[in-house]
């Protein structure tokens, strides 16, 4: 019986091409990248055909929930710490060394200071559900002189925190760094006007009257 | 003579196997891909009055009540405006009217309202568009204060900085150096519109922005978020609004 010979093809193909698309792909990732936060509670915006950007550093945001919670977050980890130093004192509670770290890790503060080392100590999925039904109290607190309700004891402390840091910075790294944290309001479409004006009408309160406010763009139509 | 001999270079196959960087590209790219977002967010500025204690009602409201429009945001998106030519008028329910959102709707109220169109100011806006858009790359950067300066000074009625497509040079320093020291005559400008803002409290903050929105696309430049107060409750209730 005569064998039959298979011819044998070279299967070698050349992957230089994709390699260099490849790399042409992720330079381009990398370079327009900007992180997407691991929010938890999370807001659908309203559009507007504005064209200005959110500034993509040194921002204080305000976020408010359908339900008219409110969350306050900030890029800016020193400015967390500060601030959170500082409610601390206010407060009068107090955190371990081991929960201030879960905290600056929070991308979002939702929960009163009095609860706050017990928020930390839970798992993650029980600090999710606890973030998505609390928020931070809006009510001023009848004991203080002044009135304030945590919230704006909140912004407060980060706008401190944020200019300590600022203060202490050389004057050669201040070029080029924001001056004040930005108070940017992220609230949702379906977020009752109510809910908006009390917290704009806080922010007046402790004579803060310039936001962002976020939205989507939206072409115009015509 | 010598023989000569024949170099013998040994061939080294230098063909490079790509495969596993490939692979290795295609995780980080899918990573990069599903962690980042690339649309940053817009944002819309936004400034109210500071809580001034000694600020009475009649320094708030200086513009004069023809020149004024109402707009009331209700519940379920439903949008009112008011216009009354007088003073005493104000608060009579049947001066309020239903418009929709939109071209159609409330933009076409403020481009034609009577005594103040803000389509003059539309106009004159195109036309600085036209203008900045037509510049060259490079000189765009170097105009854009002077777009921002020209932008507020149609806002405040100066249409005649522009005309045909053009900025007016001339006229632009004269309207800036009169910015400067507080000199403008009011008769070089076209009656410009005032917007009272009043969100009801059942209207959504969806209803808020694209009303504030529709104040950047009419080229209005004073407008203010107000208060319900007890004139507007005689409108709203005379007209079966539900407020809260």
């Amino acid at each position: 019986m005569g064998k039959i010979k298979i011819k044998k093809n070279d299967v070698w193909i050349d992957m230089t091409p994709m390699s260099d698309v490849m790399v042409l792909l992720l330079t381009f990732f990398m370079l327009s990248a900007n992180f997407v936060k691991n929010e938890v509670v999370k807001v659908v915006t309203p559009a507007s055909q504005t064209m200005a950007k959110v500034p993509s550093s040194a921002t204080l945001d305000i976020t408010i929930d359908p339900e008219g919670k409110v969350l306050v977050a900030t890029d800016k980890v020193v400015t967390m710490e500060k601030a959170l130093d500082q409610m601390l004192k206010e407060r009068e509670a107090s955190l371990t060394p081991d929960q201030k770290k879960t905290f600056l890790a929070q991308t979002q503060i939702g929960v009163p200071v009095k609860n706050l080392a017990q928020f930390l100590d839970m798992t993650h999925e029980e600090q999710v559900k606890v973030l998505k039904s609390t928020g931070i109290p809006t009510d001023s607190i009848q004991s203080r002189e002044d009135k304030m309700s945590e919230f704006q004891l909140w912004v407060k402390a980060m706008k401190n925190g944020y200019k300590e840091w600022y203060n202490d910075l050389d004057d050669v790294d201040k070029s080029g760094v924001a001056n004040k944290l930005e108070i940017c309001i992220k609230a949702d479409k379906q977020t009752p006007y109510s809910s908006v004006k009390m917290v704009i009408a806080e922010l007046q309160d402790i004579n803060e009257s310039r936001y962002k406010l976020v939205t989507q763009y939206k072409k115009l139509e015509d | 003579m010598a023989k000569k001999k024949e170099s013998k270079q040994k061939k080294m196959n230098v063909r490079v196997d790509f495969t596993p960087m490939v692979d290795m590209m295609m995780l980080l790219i899918t990573f990069f891909m599903l962690c980042t977002s690339l649309a940053k967010p817009q944002a819309m500025h936004l400034t109210m009055p500071a809580k001034d204690e000694n600020m009475t009602s009649e320094d708030k409201d200086k513009s004069k009540t023809e020149q004024t429009i109402t707009i009331y945001l209700a519940d379920n998106d439903k949008l009112y405006y008011y216009i009354v030519d007088k003073k005493e008028d104000f608060g009579n329910p049947e001066f309020l009217k239903e418009t929709t959102w939109g071209k159609d709707g409330i933009r076409n109220a403020l481009r034609n309202h009577k005594h103040a169109p803000v389509k003059v100011l539309m106009d004159a806006k195109q036309q600085l568009d036209n203008w900045f858009n037509a510049l060259p790359k490079t000189q765009q950067e170097a105009n854009d204060s002077v777009y921002n300066r020209a932008l507020i000074m149609i806002k405040k009625g100066h249409v005649d900085v522009v005309s045909n497509n053009q900025l007016d040079q001339a006229k632009y320093n004269k309207v800036d150096k009169e910015m400067k020291e507080f000199t403008e005559n009011p008769a070089d400008m076209v009656p410009t519109l005032a917007v009272n803002i009043k969100p009801l409290n059942n209207s959504s903050y969806d209803n808020l922005v694209t009303i504030l929105d529709e104040m950047q696309i009419c080229c209005i430049g004073k407008y203010v978020i107000d208060q319900i107060n007890d004139k507007d409750m005689e409108i709203l209730t005379g007209n079966g609004i539900t407020v809260e």
